[in-house]
């Protein structure tokens, strides 16, 4: 079943959670080169979410666009690292789970702010989605944005070429205002921006706001637009552990109750970003269950 | 009389080419050059953290403040320089390991520019190791980390270690900021300082090297 189709069949939808500490945990690479260096344990972590309950697997290629690859000195070309990435999570999913494409920011501000143009930034995202869906991604989302012009470059990249959904997913600073991003674009804004590019679900990743305070951007959204609504919020905020590591620790049942939030403010879809864990999904999915 | 005011609105207002001609004509008008970033620039660029602070700036607004801020203090430089300005201290400055966000760095770089120091940019993904060899060349009096990723944080404690490891600890003051930074982190990793913004932390270097 395709993605537009799941969301009307289950009330929840549920994603994946943080891939960066699970791979941290098992000993492989940060990002994307993990999928070149550790690729078991990306699809082992790819797994674990599967058996925790998760609906669909976000690829591991964030961030992994030209623009990002070339500023950190990847060897790989973009399409190798995205099919490479798109075929371990397929791995783990056969049809038990979707494989969504995952996109991040080009880590450039476009001009004049920056020095990127949106043409370039278009660009960029448009070669990221032709290896996803070369690869057979059976929808894009697009994550971690904090300008929501750059995430409509990503959406129109994806729509230009392809028709499979896309989710457009931003990150908010503040509750203020209903949401503002740290480029202080509005939450409702966003959702009309988002939404005029042709993204079909819009998400609130990452950022400042716990999982409860997330609830906020959602009604933002839903005063904007009827588009469903993601929430992918991190395991609370940073705390510092006894080595002065900075930590996610939101324990997986608060986690759930303050996602439960989101859902009430309609929320039909749910995952985590930093510091979740296949233990803060399963939460989740319980959770969804018994609604 | 140079008209203060008026150029430390054209920075607040983010408006480059007002900066420029206001810092021109106070230059012609023989101000010292230093009164024009300490009571003009710098000030301006005191209302606009804190209008970040407040939501109320966002950081296009900064971004644009701060190139307004640079366009008018390179009128100033050469003034500077021909006037035998000695640098107020030696700093270097990078983006820890891990890491490669700089818009807070060069902001803080183009302030402490701009008050008179000699900055050493390290750049971005600095390792602890890079950190220490760039002590030990360039021995600077303060030494500034930047991170915006939680997870790149440990770099800047592995840092101060090794600098202890190295016997270069107490050779500079090590200061930190970037987002996901605060007052207490930097008091857990034993490091002299915290700034909450780019002003805040020239503000900090000029206490510690109680200039």
């Amino acid at each position: 079943m395709d993605l537009l189709s799941l969301i009307k069949h289950k009330k929840v939808l549920i994603l994946d959670g943080a891939t960066g500490t699970q791979l941290a945990q098992r000993g492989a690479p940060a990002g994307g080169r993990a999928n070149i260096e550790a690729p078991d344990t990306v699809t082992a972590v790819h797994r674990a979410y599967i058996d925790a309950g998760s609906d669909c697997v976000i690829t591991n290629s964030f961030c992994m666009n030209r623009v990002y690859m070339k500023a950190n000195n990847f060897s790989v070309s973009v399409s190798d690292m995205n099919a490479r990435a798109a075929e371990l999570a397929r791995k783990a999913a056969g049809d038990r789970a979707l494989v969504l494409g995952g996109f991040g920011p080009t880590g450039e501000l476009l001009k004049p702010v920056g020095n990127i143009t949106e043409a370039e930034c278009e660009e960029a995202f448009a070669e990221q989605a032709r290896a996803l869906a070369d690869a057979g991604v059976d929808a894009f989302i697009v994550e971690t944005m904090m300008d929501m012009n750059e995430a409509a470059c990503a959406v129109r990249a994806c729509k230009r070429n392809f028709k499979l959904p896309v989710i457009a997913s931003m990150t908010y600073a503040t509750t203020r205002d209903g949401g503002r991003t740290t480029m202080g674009h509005r939450a409702g804004g966003c959702a009309r921006i988002l939404a005029a590019a042709g993204a079909d679900i819009l998400s609130c990743n990452c950022g400042d706001l716990d999982p409860a305070e997330t609830a906020i951007i959602v009604s933002s959204y839903k005063n904007a637009s009827d588009l469903p609504v993601l929430v992918e919020p991190n395991a609370g905020k940073p705390v510092l552990d006894d080595n002065n590591n900075a930590v996610y620790s939101m324990p997986p049942g608060e986690f759930a109750q303050g996602v439960l939030e989101c859902i009430r403010a309609g929320a039909s879809l749910a995952g985590g970003c930093c510091g979740t864990t296949p233990d803060h999904i399963r939460a989740l999915a319980e959770m969804a269950a018994s609604l | 009389m140079a008209d203060f005011e008026a150029l430390k609105n054209s920075v607040i207002d983010m408006d480059p080419d007002r900066a420029v001609e206001l810092t021109q004509s106070a230059v012609a008008q023989g101000v010292a050059p230093l009164d024009i970033v300490n009571m003009a620039l710098i000030p301006g660029i005191d209302v606009v953290g804190q209008k970040f602070r407040d939501f109320e700036y966002f950081l296009p607004e900064v971004i644009m403040a701060a190139k307004a801020f640079k366009a008018a203090f390179e009128v100033i430089l050469p003034h500077l320089n021909e006037a035998g300005y000695e640098p107020k201290g030696r700093v270097l400055i990078g983006t820890v390991s891990g890491d490669n966000h700089d818009i807070g760095k060069n902001i803080v770089i183009a302030l402490l520019q701009g008050s008179g120091y000699e900055v050493h940019d390290a750049g971005v993904d600095v390792s602890a190791q890079r950190f220490v060899e760039l002590v030990r060349d360039i021995k600077p009096h303060v030494v500034g980390m930047s991170a915006l990723l939680t997870t790149t944080m440990a770099v800047m404690r592995d840092t101060i270690a090794e600098l202890s490891g190295a016997g270069l600890r107490d050779s500079v003051k090590v200061i930190v900021g970037g987002s996901c930074v605060n007052p207490e982190f930097a008091q857990k990793i034993g490091a002299d300082g915290y700034g909450e913004d780019a002003s805040e932390a020239v503000k900090l270097v000029d206490r510690l090297l109680a200039v």
